[in-house]
């Protein structure tokens, strides 16, 4: 049976057959006609009557009785179908390398499947215990990948896609605020919602739109500093100490350059206040006095050479010496202190919008039709909907096809790898107490009944 | 009389087709919403079209199913199978919480068995569980570096001496993959997504039974020996009198031998032979062996057909098929 999401709803529908209010044969009728649309429905009745074996393969634990537990029952009628369990179409099949019997069988006839490393072109091919077969891994990635689109299918979403950037950022660009919030709580609801499960609509972690903002974050954060540790020189901190200190009404002392220096540093700077405390050029001139008078104390060098006017006495000496350990304290500071101070978010959102670009024109779909071929360049999808490969049987880049997790049964009669599309038919499928390696999706009940169909004398 | 009347001669209608039985609907004729669809362009809509599009739920402009649960695979070494403990309508995603649900989340949470049962009709079926890549790399090692003994190390994993053989069969194909470099990222990525998309196996939750031999046909029926009451009939007197071989026997030979072991000496025909006593004179003894006519030389008068239905085939080494001459 195929992993279609049509007989994922018959089965999530599908009830016990009422056994009370029918006769005994239609019991049978019903159970065989059930079953045996599930179990080779694509053999004909007549070549599985040859095939039908009433004995049953099953197993005992020989432990069983010394655990002293309560046996359970072994469900040896679920063993009436277990001869097409061998059968190289039904394995290919169970080892999910194909969504359903009829196209293991197609694999099979195309040559895409070996046994023991040699092409079988027969479904029929019984298997034998310790045999392994393989199936080309691109007809499996074709079995349980999704569908791949037509271009005009592929050009239809990505139409659709394309017109709904542009409105986003429209939408971004007018109000960036408010969406940028929505998007969030979107894709907030998005994680919680889907989880565990595999969406590969959801975008992945690395791509996340939080871990993009944490990294333009970032880098914005390092400019910022980067331009403010150039801007700090001797210069501007003897500036910044004589405006602190004329700002004060009264006696100065270090506490006054705590705000600014921080309190290692502010003893340092009452230090170079009191060096400097004297001259009456910086404190009582305006600020282009205060400025020529700084670039005396500390002259711009040119080739090693300092120019303009320059004191040359061993104060001003002891004053620069003294703001040069100030400097490289103060910049140790500024940077620490940026690292702890988180940027404003509306900082954040103006990056962020900034960086929305919309998407160019689609060309018409009669140009697309002719060439075979469009651009996309969104944010998420570089390529074609579902077409990064057009080579390929299947949506590329790959993607399990939906509706298969209720199907998805690993058989415990075969040992897969999916790595390389090999699998290890171990034995033939057998029952055990409380167990049937046969997977079927119908009750003990209707196997017995289908069992007793097929086991009765003269058919 | 009136009520002939009532239904003049014309409006009689004799019904030709033969009604040979009722058709029962699987499903209630009725929807969760209590109407029957309107039809939709034209076409008319069915019941049960409504309840499986109500099911699905709805779609994008993708083609996905984003509401439906059963849509996806489970990550999270899982199963997504449906529960039977769950209600209706308990496969949408995006579903606004009822007071049922808040029910049903009072219920004990599924055992360890339940999610690995994949149809809540048959709970036989059970799906198998993926072996961990750690246990399988230390248990490779172990069989071909260490080179232990394939009975301990199924012992110490309580797994089937098969199911080790597979896997250290299947790591070699790996192994020879990966170095001629035919595994492609999408083959890992398909890889990955099904590994993760079931349970890892757990020895002690999942360890196989290494005890299992295959039940003897011959004890599926049921036989009848009359024995003294105060005699003493035990597990070993019923082989005998079955003419079985002890349950210890057939086991150490499965652990042994393997399991080719067993249906060698079933189907190994033990053919009476005996030389023929030689007279003066004879210069060869003659020894003559029971066959059956067909197997040695052709069976005179056999109807030869090759066109009945459970003909024998078989296969060269070459994967062709050839019918066995019987």
């Amino acid at each position: 049976m195929a992993l279609n999401k049509h007989n994922l709803f018959n089965f999530y529908k599908d009830r016990a057959p009422m056994f009370k209010v029918m006769s005994m044969f239609m019991q049978k009728w019903d159970s065989k006609q059930k079953t045996r649309g599930y179990h080779g429905e694509h053999i004909p009745e007549g070549r599985w009557l040859k095939l039908f074996q009433k004995k049953l393969d099953g197993v005992a634990q020989m432990d069983a009785s010394l655990s002293g537990k309560a046996n359970d029952e072994t469900p040896m009628v679920l063993q009436t179908f277990a001869v097409l369990e061998k059968r190289l179409d039904v394995a290919v099949f169970r080892a999910m390398f194909a969504s359903s019997v009829r196209q293991a069988r197609q694999f099979i006839l195309a040559g895409d499947v070996k046994v023991n490393g040699v092409s079988i072109k027969h479904p029929s091919y019984p298997l034998s215990p310790g045999d392994v077969f393989s199936v080309e891994p691109d007809r499996v990635l074709q079995a349980l990948g999704e569908k791949k689109p037509s271009l005009k299918e592929a050009y239809k979403v990505d139409r659709e896609q394309v017109i709904q950037w542009q409105k986003f950022v429209n939408r971004a660009r007018s109000d960036p605020l408010t969406v940028w919030q929505s998007q969030r709580d979107k894709q907030k609801k998005m994680r919680e919602a889907y989880g565990d499960l595999y969406n590969p609509d959801l975008p992945p972690p690395e791509h996340d739109d939080v871990v993009a903002r944490f990294g333009s974050r970032q880098e914005s954060k390092i400019n910022e500093l980067g331009k403010k540790l150039n801007s700090i020189t001797r210069n501007t901190i003897l500036a910044d100490i004589v405006n602190t200190a004329k700002a004060v009404e009264g006696e100065v002392d270090a506490s006054v350059f705590e705000p600014q220096f921080g309190a290692a540093l502010a003893k340092k700077c009452f230090n170079i206040y009191q060096m400097v405390a004297n001259n009456k050029a910086l404190f009582e001139g305006d600020e282009q006095e205060m400025n020529e008078e700084i670039s005396k104390i500390l002259p711009k060098y040119v080739n090693g050479q300092p120019q303009g006017k320059f004191y040359d006495d061993t104060k001003a000496k002891k004053v620069k010496q003294a703001l040069a350990e100030l400097k490289s304290g103060y910049l140790e500071k500024v940077r620490k202190d940026h690292k702890e101070q988180a940027p404003s978010e509306d900082a954040l959102v103006s990056t962020w919008v900034s960086r929305l670009i919309k998407h160019p024109k689609l060309p018409s779909w009669s140009e697309v039709q002719e060439k075979g071929r469009y651009k996309v360049d969104l944010p998420w999808q570089k390529s074609m909907w579902g077409l990064e490969d057009p080579s390929k049987p299947y949506f590329t880049p790959w993607r399990p096809r939906q509706f298969i997790a209720p199907f998805a049964v690993l058989p415990k009669h075969i040992e897969i790898s999916f790595r390389t599309c090999h699998a290890v038919y171990m034995r033939n499928p057998i029952a055990r107490p409380g167990e049937s390696e046969v997977i079927s999706p119908f009750s003990h009940e209707a196997h017995e009944r289908a069992y007793m169909y097929y086991s009765r004398k003269g058919l | 009389m009136l009520a002939l009347r009532a239904h003049p001669p014309q409006a009689h209608v004799v019904r030709v087709s033969q009604v040979r039985y009722n058709r029962v609907l699987a499903y209630p004729s009725y929807t969760t919403k209590g109407y029957i669809p309107p039809s939709r362009g034209g076409r008319k809509q069915t019941v049960f079209k409504k309840l499986m599009d109500e099911f699905l739920g709805d779609k994008n402009y993708k083609g996905q199913y984003y509401d439906n649960r059963f849509a996806f695979l489970n990550q999270n070494h899982s199963t997504n199978y449906i529960d039977a403990r769950f209600g209706e309508n308990k496969n949408k995603l995006f579903a606004e919480e009822s007071e049922e649900d808040e029910a049903y989340e009072e219920r004990p949470p599924p055992g360890p068995k339940d999610q690995l049962r994949p149809f809540s009709l048959n709970r036989f079926t059970v799906t198998n569980t993926m072996v961990s890549e750690d246990m399988k790399k230390q248990l490779v090692s172990e069989v071909l570096d260490e080179g232990k003994a394939l009975l301990e190390v199924a012992v110490k994993y309580k797994m089937k001496i098969q199911r080790i053989e597979a896997l250290v069969k299947l790591h070699e194909i790996e192994k020879q993959y990966q170095e001629e470099g035919k595994i492609t990222p999408t083959m890992e990525k398909f890889a990955d997504v099904m590994y993760k998309a079931f349970p890892l196996f757990d020895p002690e939750v999942h360890g196989e039974n290494l005890t299992e031999i295959p039940i003897p046909s011959e004890t599926l029926h049921s036989r009848f020996v009359t024995i003294a009451e105060s005699e003493p009939f035990g597990p070993v007197d019923a082989a005998k009198e079955f003419g079985l071989e002890p349950a210890a026997e057939t086991l150490r030979k499965i652990t042994e031998e393997g399991e080719h072991a067993l249906s060698k000496t079933n189907n190994a025909k033990v053919h009476k032979s005996f030389v023929a006593p030689m007279h003066e004179g004879d210069r060869v003894a003659y020894k003559f062996t029971d066959v059956k006519v067909g197997e040695i030389g052709y069976r005179y008068g056999k109807p030869y057909r090759d066109n009945r239905k459970d003909r024998k085939y078989a296969f060269d080494n070459a994967g062709k098929m050839y019918p066995v001459l019987e």
